[in-house]
């Protein structure tokens, strides 16, 4: 056989050879009818999984402990993993120790068609203008324009109802005057005495099971027993907390995470997203991390039973920052 | 010796049979007639079937993609027949198999994912083949698109692939996303919450955008439903159409291909499609199938039943979203906290920066790159050879100087992580993070332009001298010189040598010989051209040639000039290499 | 010295006897000393004077180099009176205290002192002034406890800083929520009452007792809890199974496209 590289136009039956390799298997027909066998082994070894995969999963007739999942999941998909890789192995060694590893080459005609054929094309399509007359009847195109253009209106009007306007919704919280403080896990009011010093709880003005999912992602308040002395109120909301006990809201300012890490010893809290740090005992200013607003804050008091109430609603929309918020 | 016989003549069946291609069956001639005559496919057949494709590993990247998102439709299909996208609130029972939520309240999204992974055989498997098939999906996609990058791909004709291919990144994004937050767990309900939150931040429309997405105020009702359908109908419609068009249009203007012996900027040199590169390529299928499940069995992935159903006012340290959203969790953690008040109004900086600017730059920035690079080289010549991305120095050094930043913000995603595992102050890594935000990506540009022009110099040296044989002679002069050997012409020719960037194309001279004032010296956009130009494309050392005129002090010989007794030693060496 | 060299016989006798000497005057005078002493770390059950008197002790020796002669606290250590038992047990049992260094936090490692020696420093602690004591076994055992419930409870009180499960977290200022997978069911009981560091107090009026021991058992079941899906990466989410998708899943893959494109043996 020839080494030279051999150019056939169009209508020979496969591509030219540029490089004609010759592996040992190609000279040595005991090497490929071993090349064969190992190819052979790789398919049987796949099919010896598939048949592994069907006896593993009637092997559980039901799923009854995390155990079970576990031993299941394992043997389903290493025996799946078999099947696949003995497949994967033996058509690729197929390809490379089998079938002829010539290169072979192919030309490529300009992908642009000729001059001529760019030329009547583009002919056709002046040609075709001129026929729909819209160059001279600019009625026709103003109102089509028109027409057209007023059409994309009703896509977008029909998913006006996706969702109502936000109007003031973002601005307020279900907490007003007199809301109580309830433990958020047991829906029973917070009472003085409850929490010791140096520790939180999360609340809420209503039974979690009462308030729709919309107003619970708002509402989480942490009420923070202090130690005496520590609180430094902003001027006006010296009456804000109640015996060393302040009460912000969960929702941080940043992105809306809930906080939950209140650090005892440094009084702040960490928001765990993206790490926006608060300075509890001044109310709550931001002394790390991205969010920009300290977080809104509510006044409490107890009342003549000694649980904690709300004196009044937040005097700020809580959550993350939004543009009509001044 | 054994009883299975292998099969066939006892010549090998790798050697073509000399009296030409036998005559094909009747029974195929007539099955193929009766298929052409209705569709014309013996035409299609005769001109795709001979296609000729080039092997290079790098090139099946794409195909991890490719198969990746196979595996994801199958995979996900089934995982429809179970899930329930509910957000009402359902009881787990209390003989549930996952003892640790028993009794609790919970959204029907959530406990059909318990279901799957607990009480469906083979559901959990199928569960984490989903995933982990996404997550090689959305790698693939990057390692492609770095080939594409660095090789120069994009280049005219096929700049709508790469836009294609900006698309694809950017759905397939928002695809896993959605995906990862239809369980409803707490770990993905607080990546929603985040996302409401950069939704609410978009100045003048993001409430009402923020409402109309989500169907009110978050989590809002319908929210999870509508997650759904756009994971399992609409994007992956969009993804398939997309990928049917990437695809057809590589067939259609035939792969690129790395410099070599015979290849050209006219032909295509590898193997046929039929049968060789299709098996190759089928065989991959098995092998991507085949990690992805190897995975499955062995590595647990995303495991909702630890993170607990959703609740707004619970949250989890640590908390992470998958990788290919972890750069966006960076940016949104090293920001500083800016924030403007204007006339009532409230303009979040350190969420839209973040979360909103930086990713429409990266993607603007690509999708324009080919465009914007043709114009600083004024290159609009069609190329269908891979550049080796030390020939371009300018554009490896803007590449690699991109994925460091971008892996800056990835690392910035798990600071936290990185901060409990080392031991390290948690805010000493958000400032290191800043930092580097700022300082790496430029060193990583200089760096990597040194190593391009250094390994380009490497390249031009053994192309002219050859390599270094290790054989030490002894002139009659007394002077010692190790013998270099040739390279073999192929190797040089995979060097690509021609294919070298060079400087950027000479301005005109600011006042032509008659004195008249050049337009484009004095066009303002010129100028900027020339100026990017400058800056990525113009090498610091002089234009390497192929060998002669670059100045070798301690070689001690001229160019071209070689002592009559090296030469011989050379001529001899030249015999016995290869 | 005799002129003559000794028999053998006497030789070894002389020999043996000096050591015999040297042997029991150490005995004699160790078991002398013995009866001497005090013998510390036996506290006789129903004597707590005596138990007091004995921390007391310890934790002079131990101790009071930080927290003052009088537990009144220093500049690198805060005053223990009225931090009850309880504190005294966890952070001793932990290994916590006595620091090794003044780190940015105290750190479990193995304890130094026993447990009755524990108990003494305890009980001398809870002398100076009323405060947490420690819990009885009926107390921190789980009994017919819902870990379920636990999960919630630990959800929304306890995962912000040690994670979904446990695991810890990053705090600020070089400090840390420590990994609870070494906390026996006293500890997080002690823990979560006392408030170790900078952890938040958690006392019976907020988090009653059952409602501890819904939270332990599901630490507790968590560690035991089998991981259904494989190898759990240290349970540290998402950062992990993206490092392995590239190392493992586009490394392996690459690899064999490099197989697949690998140039072909040429037959010599």
């Amino acid at each position: 056989m020839s080494d030279q590289v051999e150019l056939h136009d169009e209508g020979s039956v496969r591509p030219p050879i540029i490089e004609r390799v010759v592996r040992p298997q190609d000279a040595d027909p005991k090497k490929a009818d071993w090349a064969e066998r190992k190819i052979a082994l790789m398919f049987l070894v796949s099919a010896a999984g598939t048949i592994g995969f069907i006896a593993a999963y009637i092997a559980i007739p039901t799923l009854s402990t995390t155990k079970d999942v576990r031993w299941s999941n394992f043997w389903l998909g290493i025996s799946l993993t078999v099947s696949l890789a003995g497949l994967a192995a033996g058509i690729i060694a197929w390809v490379r120790w089998i079938m002829p590893a010539h290169e072979v080459v192919q030309e490529r005609h300009s992908l642009a068609a000729s001059d001529a054929d760019l030329e009547i094309a583009s002919q056709i399509i002046v040609v075709g203008v001129e026929e729909t007359g819209i160059a001279r009847r600019s009625l026709i195109k103003r109102s089509l324009g028109l027409a057209l253009g007023l059409f994309a209106l009703p896509g977008v009007l029909v998913l006006r109802d996706l969702g109502p306007l936000p109007r003031t919704s973002l601005d307020t919280t279900l907490w007003k005057a007199n809301s109580p403080l309830l433990n958020a896990e047991t829906g029973s009011p917070v009472k003085l005495g409850d929490l010791e010093v140096g520790s939180f709880t999360t609340v809420v003005p209503v039974p979690v099971e009462q308030m729709s999912e919309e107003d619970y992602a708002k509402t989480p308040v942490l009420l923070i027993r202090l130690e005496p002395g520590i609180n430094k109120p902003a001027p006006g909301r010296e009456n804000w907390a109640y015996q060393d006990h302040v009460a912000y809201s969960k929702i941080c300012t940043h992105v809306g995470c809930p906080i939950g890490l209140y650090q005892k010893q440094s009084h702040k809290l960490l928001c765990p997203c993206h790490q926006s740090t608060f300075d509890v005992p001044k109310a709550c200013k931001v002394v790390f991390g991205p969010a920009a607003r300290a977080l809104p804050q509510l006044p409490i008091s107890v009342n003549d039973a000694g649980e904690f109430i709300a004196t009044a609603p937040f005097d700020q929309p809580v959550g993350p920052s939004f543009f009509e918020r001044s | 010796m054994t009883t299975i016989r292998p099969g066939g003549a006892r010549k090998s069946a790798t050697t073509p049979n000399p009296a030409g291609p036998k005559p094909a069956p009747k029974i195929l001639k007539k099955g193929l007639g009766e298929v052409d005559e209705r569709f014309g496919t013996a035409g299609f057949l005769k001109r795709n079937l001979n296609k000729v494709f080039p092997d290079h590993w790098s090139f099946m990247l794409g195909e991890i993609a490719l198969y990746s998102f196979v595996i994801l439709l199958i995979s996900g299909t089934f995982l429809t027949f179970f899930f329930r996208p509910g957000t009402n609130t359902v009881i787990y029972p209390t003989n549930g198999n996952y003892v640790p939520l028993r009794g609790l309240p919970m959204t029907e999204a959530f406990e059909s994912t318990l279901r799957i992974s607990f009480d469906v055989r083979g559901g959990l498997l199928i569960r984490q083949i989903h995933h982990w098939a996404a997550l090689l999906f959305m790698a693939a996609i990057v390692a492609h698109c770095c080939r594409i990058f660095f090789t120069g791909a994009f280049r005219k004709p096929r700049e709508t692939n790469w836009l294609i291919g900006v698309g694809l990144v950017s759905l397939g994004l928002l695809e896993g996303f959605a995906g990862y937050s239809l369980p409803d767990d707490l770990l993905s309900g607080t990546g929603l919450r985040i996302a409401y939150g950069i939704i609410e931040s978009i100045p003048i429309v993001g409430t009402y955008l923020g409402s109309f997405v989500f169907g009110g105020q978050f989590p809002g009702p319908d929210f999870i439903p509508r997650l759904f359908t756009i994971h399992i109908l609409l994007v992956p419609g969009i993804l398939l159409s997309l990928i049917t068009a990437h695809m057809i249009i590589m067939w259609h203007q035939k792969h690129t291909q790395w410099p070599g012996e015979h290849r050209t900027n006219d032909n295509v040199v590898g193997a046929p499609f039929y049968p060789a590169f299709m098996a190759k390529t089928g065989g991959f299928f098995f092998a991507t199938f085949a990690v992805t499940a190897g995975l499955s069995a062995l590595v647990q992935i995303n495991p909702v039943w630890l993170y607990g159903p959703y609740n707004p006012a619970q949250v989890g340290a640590g908390s992470q979203p998958d990788f290919y959203i972890g750069w966006l969790e960076g940016t949104l953690r090293m920001m500083p906290n800016l924030e403007t008040h204007v006339d009532g109004h409230t303009i979040s900086w350190n969420v839209l920066i973040p979360a909103v600017v930086i990713p429409g730059l990266l993607f603007t920035a690509m999708a324009i790159y080919p465009f914007l690079e043709a114009w600083v080289t004024r290159d609009y010549a069609i190329h269908n050879i891979c550049d080796r991305p030390r020939n371009r120095p300018g554009r490896t050094a803007l590449g690699v100087a991109v994925l460091t930043e971008l892996g800056v913000c990835l690392l910035a995603g798990g600071n936290d992580v990185i901060s409990e595992k080392y031991n390290v102050s948690l805010y000493a890594t958000t400032w290191t993070f800043r930092v580097a935000f700022f300082v790496l990506p430029p060193l990583a540009f200089m760096a990597t332009r040194r190593i391009c022009l250094g390994l380009q110099y490497r390249d031009a040296h053994s192309a002219q001298h050859g390599y270094e044989t290790g054989r030490i002679v002894m002139l009659a002069n007394g002077e010692f010189i190790e013998v270099e050997s040739a390279l073999p012409e192929d190797v040089v020719a995979r060097m690509g040598l021609e294919y070298r960037q060079g400087p950027p194309p000479a301005l005109e001279p600011p006042v032509d010989e008659h004195g008249v004032r050049s337009k484009s010296r004095h066009n303002p956009l010129e100028k900027v051209r020339g100026r990017i130009g400058g800056f990525l494309y113009e090498p610091d050392v002089e234009p390497l040639t192929n060998g002669h005129g670059d100045g070798h002090a301690s070689s001690g010989h001229a160019d071209g000039e070689l002592p009559a007794a090296e030469q011989t030693e050379l001529t001899s060496g030249q015999g016995h290499s290869d | 010295m005799s002129t003559t060299p000794e028999p053998r016989a006497r030789r070894r006798r002389r020999r043996l006897a000096g050591y015999a000497v040297i042997v029991g005057a150490l005995l004699g005078v160790g078991t002398a000393y013995g009866f001497v002493t005090e013998r510390p770390g036996v506290a006789e059950a129903g004597n707590p004077s005596q138990e007091v008197l004995q921390g007391k002790a310890l934790y002079l020796q131990g101790c009071s180099s930080c927290h003052g002669l009088a537990a009144e606290g220093g500049t690198d250590a805060p005053s223990l009176i009225g931090v009850g038992a309880a504190a005294v047990d966890f952070q001793v049992s932990t290994g916590r205290m006595p620091l090794q260094a003044t780190d940015a936090e105290a750190r479990r490692k193995p304890p130094r002192y026993t447990p009755a020696e524990t108990a003494e420093i305890a009980a001398f602690v809870a002398a100076l002034a009323p405060g947490p004591s420690v819990p009885s076994k009926d107390q921190y055992t789980p009994t017919d406890a819902d870990m379920a419930l636990g999960g919630t409870l630990f959800r929304t009180n306890c995962s912000s800083c040690h994670n979904f499960t446990g695991e810890g977290g990053a705090l600020s200022y070089g400090k840390s929520a420590p990994s609870l997978k070494n906390a026996t069911d006293q500890q997080i009981y002690e823990a979560m009452l006392t408030g170790p560091g900078t952890m938040p107090v958690f006392g019976d009026r907020q988090l009653t007792t059952a409602q501890k021991q819904d939270i332990i058992a599901y630490v507790q079941g968590m560690k035991a809890e089998p991981d259904p899906g494989g190898f759990n990466l240290g349970r540290s989410g998402a950062i992990a199974e993206g490092l392995v998708a590239w190392l493992a899943g586009i490394g392996v893959l690459a690899g064999v496209a490099m197989w697949i494109g690998a140039r072909a043996r040429r037959a010599r």
